[in-house]
């Protein structure tokens, strides 16, 4: 009966003291990562088109962080939603076509003989990437343009195009070689013969 | 003797140079269009500062460096600018850019040269300056502003020539080295004497050894006993011409990651170069021709080419006698680093050194490859020390961060790797893809994290705004509340709140009484105020019966009571409009005003405004500059009709805008 | 004739994984006629079986994945796996016992995890395992070196599995088993009290000398580097000889160990074998230091005849972490003494 006794008491001891050192480990090595909204927030491709639902990027990153899908956000596309789900350890899914499809990066233009000066496209943009003023004419800051679409709408004109960017011998690269010859060949057709 | 050190990996393809090093640098005749890309450098492109149609002569500035790390670009020729538009590029990418088109008018006929023929009489701003004007860049292949390079703010102590020229084919910098060794080690001097008189390498590969005698007896009658110069002769093993490993075979240096050169206290020029800042020094002539190596067995006339800058690649193989049905690629620069290009137009730059017309034995089979067996032939002939076989297998994975976690951005796309490769994958090719892949990646990022700050910015701001706002009315109405409290406490007898409300009452109604007198008494209204009191009168109004209507329609909608009582309100503001139109109008037709009529002219003044700015833009670019001069001519001449049509009416304002009484 | 887009480089040394390939496969030739010699000509028959075998899987396997065959087929990797098979199985092995062999490690061991390139297990030592494991007397049956069958008797063994006269007089335990089984006794006590083992040791060490003329030609062509075979040996060599220094009644000599069983084999025909090896130099230095220190643990202490499938198998498996940590310095990153001003 001893025994029994000393053996819950040394197991007692033992889980108090080992209790104490995790606990201590815990309070002192704690290691501070960013908030999962800014984790989130900074795998967006900050485009602010909205076409998540929500007014810019931030507020998508709260929702997600908030249990909203992962699948919402066209211009990021599957890399985006790959980069997601590997952060929040859950399965990448498909597009949600419902918001929009993954297109070629664009870039707003204003053709600035039809610009009347209304500065409704520059309310409009979500990061400041149009410059003017009332009566002048307005153009936009290529560098600074994330191509969200949203100066478009508003437009009484409709003297905005949306142009993709242009390859240029500084920006172009090579692709990567056609594949090895293990897959350059169609799979053969492994059904067996019908017999009827 | 300088001792030698070995650089890592390395390989030994077939040298190939006896095909073009046997005859003497050829001059080819002048072609009759030169194409210059305004970009044949690394850094800013040059801005073109001539127009088309203009006559240039032989060594004429035609575009202007840009910044600090971009070049100046000269005519080769004499001729007229044919032209200023997007051609095809000496560029992988065979995509186009802006180049100047010279078509010559075969005077050859040179601008006003300044030789200086003691270049250690010239300050080392001078110095500088003559070079940067004309216009030299690497010519190595890179193509980097040679200048940057002669400025260098470390104290540099060895200054290495590169005339290893490790890629097989290639002889150009082989027969200037034989037949311009005096020019060389003069030029030589001048980066010496310009970089406080460091002790000079020049490594040169053991195939060479014409050119190695040939530097050597010019370097006998050279004297300069403030810095040494010593050829180098190092072993033949490609890429001992890579700027790296050259200066690790002669000073078993590193370059650190991510640095330069100039970092461990080298500069290293190609031989080109230096005798391109001979030129430019002694003989002031700017860059504008180099040596060429056309070769490969489907030339003819294989050899060595002096060329103009700008001559193209069609025009040289034409010339060289290139049987083009014999290739199927055709490559600028060495069969290892070299770029194919598919348009015989493509001009030749500053950095072109070598035009491979090869018989498709000669060059690798275009083979399927085959799996990776990790065999490891890449990594022991890999001079960046690099694992490429784990490179390949990232880039192929799209793995991009781990390939950068390998020290993917460490490798020069020597080749090397590729060139051992036995199930022949083209490893650089996958090299490259991740390196773009990563730029991309790398300027997604900037342009996210920039959007993020615009974005939260504009968040900030617009919050800021609002609480501005909201500020600026609760001080409106504190104020208010102590303008009140105050007046109380001046007049502290009122206690009675009835009484005090009768009173201020009454006090209204006397000063709305007086207020008629009131305004006869403050100075008198000018017509312009009273025109825009009357036209916010009517503005006011129209905007009430419409909110109102508004307001209607959606009570008639929704069938609510109060529709009769808005009903009601409307007549009454119709009324009221209809009345301030009526004296706004009356005023306007009192004062001859024309409301419409100003519109409509400055509608006129600013489409004449844009037509001009638009004429004057085309005529930078166009085909047909008389025709559009013309154009603009008219365009400017309605355009100055209609500004005098606006301030002759406006003119017509002030002289009835006078104050009422004195009319 | 249109002109091509092809990124550098355009030029090639022309070698072949074939060609490397057929190199491999050459180069065992010495240790094949040496063993053909000591052993008769069961290793002849059993290494055409296995190459048949080989091909024929390979072939299979590539028509079901949907790959093409010829350039599989003909890059050679499926011969040297049967090569290396039929080397390392007795020369008594009946037919089944190499079908077995070779069907595992063309399909599972190689194809299963992608194919050339891809395998993280040595092919032919996985099948060599697993037929150890499964079939532990049909792989100790090595012929007897004073007696030699004549092909008949061969052929009629290599299906039967019985030959007229009895087998079992031709059949011995490999000399390891010997040295194993014999603790307490020296060597030359062993091997005085037992000639066929005196027999034994010399044709393996004859073997594994005719073995390391191969290797030895294969690093003069460059076709792999000196760093996993030297590395192997050496720290094999240097376990040996400190416990023979020690105790040289229980551990035989250096010597010994290097020149028994298939050491050489190993050493330059498996250990060399990049897919499933380490990457770096540093890391194959690691890579053969460690299969040489498991292989003599294992022909200490363990309980089977040679140890190198087992050694290999688990240092493929540790190939990973070793590669991990033996990434080596690219240019530019070497730490190097800060510049002193006054070079020469």
């Amino acid at each position: 009966m001893q025994t029994l006794y000393l053996a819950i008491i040394i197991l007692a001891l033992l889980a108090i003291v080992f209790g104490a050192i995790l606990g201590f480990a815990a309070i002192r090595f704690k290691v501070d990562g960013d908030p999962i909204v800014d984790q989130i927030d900074n795998l967006l491709p900050q485009t602010q088109c909205g076409q998540c639902g929500h007014p810019g990027c931030k507020p998508y990153a709260q929702a997600i962080a908030d249990g909203e899908a992962i699948n919402r956000c066209p211009p990021g596309g599957e890399t985006t939603i790959k980069a997601l789900a590997d952060l929040l350890g859950v399965e990448a899914i498909a597009l949600d076509a419902e918001h929009g499809t993954e297109a070629i990066r664009t870039i707003a233009y204003i053709r600035e003989d039809e610009c009347i000066g209304c500065t409704k496209c520059i309310q409009a943009c979500p990061v400041d990437a149009i410059l003017g003023a009332a009566k002048q004419m307005h153009t936009v800051i290529v560098a600074e343009c994330t191509g969200c679409d949203l100066c478009l709408e508003p437009c009484p004109v409709d003297c905005i195009d949306m142009l993709p960017v242009e390859t240029t011998p500084l920006s172009w690269h090579w692709q990567q070689p056609k594949q090895l010859i293990a897959t350059s060949t169609a799979p053969h057709n492994h059904g067996a013969p019908s017999h009827d | 003797m300088t001792k030698l050190w070995d650089f890592h990996g390395g390989v030994h393809p077939i040298q190939n140079k006896d095909q073009s090093n046997q005859l003497p640098i050829n001059t080819m005749p002048l072609p009759k269009q030169l194409i210059l890309p305004l970009s044949q450098h690394i850094g800013n492109q040059a801005k073109a500062i001539v127009a088309p149609g203009e006559y240039v002569l032989k060594g004429q500035l035609i575009a202007s460096a840009q910044g600090f790390i971009s070049a100046n670009i000269h005519a080769p020729s004499s001729g007229f600018i044919d032209a200023i538009e997007e051609r095809t590029l000496p560029h992988q990418s065979a995509l186009t850019g802006e180049c100047i088109v010279i078509n010559t008018d075969g005077k050859d006929q040179w601008t006003k040269l300044h030789p200086v023929s003691n270049p250690e009489t010239v300050s080392k701003q001078d110095l500088l300056h003559i070079i940067q004007a004309a216009g030299v860049t690497g010519m190595g292949g890179a193509g980097f502003p040679s200048v940057v390079k002669l400025q260098s703010k470390a104290k540099i102590d060895t200054l290495v020539i590169n005339g290893a020229e490790c890629e097989p084919y290639i002889t150009s910098d082989d027969r200037l080295m034989r037949e311009y060794a005096e020019q060389i080690i003069a030029g030589i001097s001048i980066a010496q004497l310009l970089l406080d008189q460091p002790r000079c390498l020049i490594g040169i590969e053991d195939n060479k050894p014409e050119a190695i005698i040939a530097l050597n007896e010019a370097l006998s009658s050279h004297t300069n006993d403030k810095a040494s110069i010593e050829v180098c002769v190092i072993p033949t093993k490609y890429p001992s011409g890579g700027e790296k490993q050259l200066l690790e075979i002669l000073t078993g240096l590193q370059v650190p990651h991510g640095g330069i050169p100039a970092d461990i206290g080298i500069v290293c020029q190609n031989v080109g170069t230096v005798k391109a800042i001979y030129d430019a020094v002694v003989l002031g002539q700017p860059l504008i021709t180099r040596i060429t190596t056309v070769t490969g067995k489907a030339a003819k006339n294989a050899g060595n080419y002096e060329v103009l800058i700008g001559t193209q690649t069609g025009d040289l193989l034409d010339f060289a006698q290139v049987d083009m049905s014999k290739t199927s690629r055709l490559v600028m620069g060495g069969p290892m680093m070299g770029f194919t290009i598919q348009d015989t137009q493509t001009p030749l730059i500053k950095s072109s050194n070598c035009l491979l017309a090869a018989e498709d034995l000669e060059l690798a089979p275009i083979a399927d490859h085959h799996s990776c067996i990790r065999c490891g032939l890449c990594e022991v002939a890999c001079p960046a020390q690099l694992l490429p076989q784990q490179l390949f297998w990232f880039a192929k994975a799209e793995e991009f961060e781990k390939a950068q976690d390998h020290n993917l951005s460490d490798c020069i796309e020597c080749g090397a790797c590729a060139w051992v490769c036995p199930s022949q994958i083209p490893l650089v090719q996958y090299y490259r893809f991740a390196k773009g892949r990563l730029k991309d990646l790398a300027s997604e990022a900037h342009i996210a994290e920039l959007s993020r700050v615009r974005f939260e910015n504009r968040e900030q701001r617009l919050i800021d705004e609002k609480l501005a706002k909201e500020e600026k009315r609760k001080n409106r109405a504190t104020a208010a509340a102590a303008a009140q409290a105050a007046k109380r406490a001046a007049n502290p007898s009122e206690q009675d709140p009835i009484a005090a409300a009768l009173a201020r009452v009454n006090a209204k109604k006397q000063e709305q009484e007086q207020e008629p007198k009131k305004q006869v008494d403050s100075a008198p209204k000018t017509h312009e105020q009273i025109y825009k009191e009357l036209k916010t009168a009517a503005a006011i109004t129209r905007t009430k019966l419409n909110k109102t209507n508004k307001a209607l329609a959606n009570a008639v909608a929704k069938d609510h009571e109060l529709a009769q009582g808005l009903q009601t309100t409307v007549d009454e503001l119709t009324i009221k409009a209809a009345d301030a139109q009526g004296k706004l109008q009356a005023y306007e037709a009192k004062l001859g005003l024309d409301p419409e009529k100003e519109k409509a002219l400055l509608t006129d003044v600013a489409k004449a405004n844009a037509l001009v700015r638009k004429l004057e833009k085309a005529l930078a670019t166009s085909l047909d500059p008389q025709g559009v001069e013309t154009q603009l001519v008219i365009a400017r001449v309605s355009q100055k009709t209609s500004a005098n049509a606006l301030a002759k009416h406006q003119t017509n304002l002030p002289s009835t805008l006078l104050p009422e009484q004195e009319q | 004739m249109g002109l091509i887009n092809l990124s550098s480089p355009h030029h090639h040394s022309l070698s072949q994984t074939s060609r490397l390939m057929a190199l491999v496969l050459l180069a065992t030739l010495p240790g094949l006629a040496a063993q053909s010699y000591f052993y008769g000509y069961g290793t002849l028959i059993n290494l055409v079986w296995a190459s048949f075998l080989a091909l024929g899987f390979e072939a299979l396997i590539l028509y079901l994945r949907g790959r093409p065959i010829m350039p599989y087929l003909t890059d050679g990797s499926a011969l040297v796996t049967a090569f290396l098979l039929a080397l390392a199985l007795p020369p008594f092995s009946p037919w089944w016992l190499t079908l077995v062999a070779v069907s595992f490690s063309i399909i599972f061991a190689k194809h299963l995890y992608g194919g050339l390139g891809s395998n993280p297990f040595n092919p032919a030592m996985v099948g060599y395992a697993l037929c150890l494991i499964s079939f532990p007397v049909a792989m100790t049956q090595w012929a007897g070196t004073e007696m030699t069958m004549t092909f008949g008797q061969q052929w009629q063994w290599f299906w039967l599995e019985s030959v007229t006269g009895g087998i079992d007089a031709y059949t011995s335990a490999t000399a390891l088993d010997i040295m194993r089984h014999t603790k307490g006794l020296t060597l030359s006590e062993v091997a005085s009290s037992n000639p066929q083992l005196a027999l034994g040791l010399t044709a393996s060490m004859w073997v594994n000398i005719a073995y390391l003329l191969g290797g030895l030609v294969l690093l003069g062509f460059k076709v792999f580097t000196w760093h996993a075979p030297v590395a192997m040996l050496a720290s094999l060599g240097f376990c040996a000889g400190l416990f023979h220094m020690g105790e040289p009644d229980l551990y035989p000599s250096a010597s010994q160990h290097l020149l028994t069983g298939a050491t050489m084999l190993s050493a330059f025909f498996i250990v060399t074998d990049p897919v499933s090896g380490a990457t770096s130099r540093k890391g194959k230095l690691v890579f053969g230091i460690g299969v040489g220190i498991l292989v003599f643990i294992i022909r200490s202490y363990g309980s089977y005849p040679d140890a190198f499938a087992f050694a290999i198998l688990l240092m493929n498996l540790s190939a990973p972490l070793i590669d991990t940590y033996t990434k080596p310095k690219a240019y530019g990153h070497q730490s190097k003494a800060p510049r002193s001003q006054g070079r020469p």
